[in-house]
């Protein structure tokens, strides 16, 4: 048996460990002289929430959507996809492309936060969950 | 355009932590209403669980239930609505 206070505890330092690496690796690859530079603009305890989703099967998707198109907030969000079913779509060239999950694989979606930082391209994507 | 989304795998976080984690946030979804209910939101603040809600009228409605759990900084962090019904890990 496990408890959910346990395992979320965990998962907690686990994804701020990768989401410090993340971010450490774009002020690198922007060039930014300093490789803390997101570390020192989110503080030395950032702001962590978890949001535990499910999209239950509705027989009208007419009528609705899982979850409808946006972009992220926030800094970067990391997510674990449903391992059977492709929810999640971005938006690609006028085009909604599904995004196939790869067991045990996170996918990085970067927040307004982080992209209004970064001056160099757009980078929030817009995305929703069929 | 450059787009800067992606799936990464080799990114060091446990298989068996990651299985852990989503047994614990299926078996929450699978509790009776009434035991989800204990972790209510409360006093206006998004932690805990719920439903999205609509905030235009030519929005398709959005269909889906979640639970939202603050985990950093310590102060924001409302213990009080975290599940305790444990999981059987399988």
């Amino acid at each position: 048996m496990i408890n959910c206070r346990d395992t979320v505890e965990r998962y907690a330092l686990e994804v701020e460990r990768v989401a410090q690496e993340l971010l450490s690796l774009f002020a690198e690859n922007l060039h930014l002289e300093d490789a803390d530079y997101f570390k020192n603009v989110f503080g030395s305890e950032p702001m962590n929430s978890m949001r535990m989703n499910v999209y239950p099967a509705f027989p009208r998707p007419d009528l609705v959507l899982g979850l409808s198109p946006h972009a992220d907030g926030g800094g970067v969000t990391l997510l674990l996809q449903d391992d059977e079913t492709v929810g999640l779509h971005v938006r690609k060239n006028n085009q909604w492309i599904p995004v196939e999950p790869i067991p045990h694989a996170l996918v990085i979606n970067i927040g307004g936060m982080v992209e209004v930082i970064m001056p160099i391209a757009p980078f929030c994507f817009k995305y929703f969950i069929s | 355009m450059v787009y800067y989304f992606s799936q990464i795998v080799n990114h060091g976080i446990p298989h068996s932590l990651i299985n852990e984690i989503k047994a614990v946030a299926k078996d929450f979804f699978n509790l009776p209403l009434e035991e989800k209910q204990k972790s209510a939101p409360q006093r206006g603040n998004p932690q805990g669980y719920g439903q999205l809600f609509v905030t235009a009228e030519d929005q398709t409605l959005d269909w889906g239930d979640m639970l939202v759990l603050f985990l950093r900084p310590n102060q924001i962090k409302n213990l009080a609505l975290w599940p305790t019904v444990p999981t059987n890990l399988r």
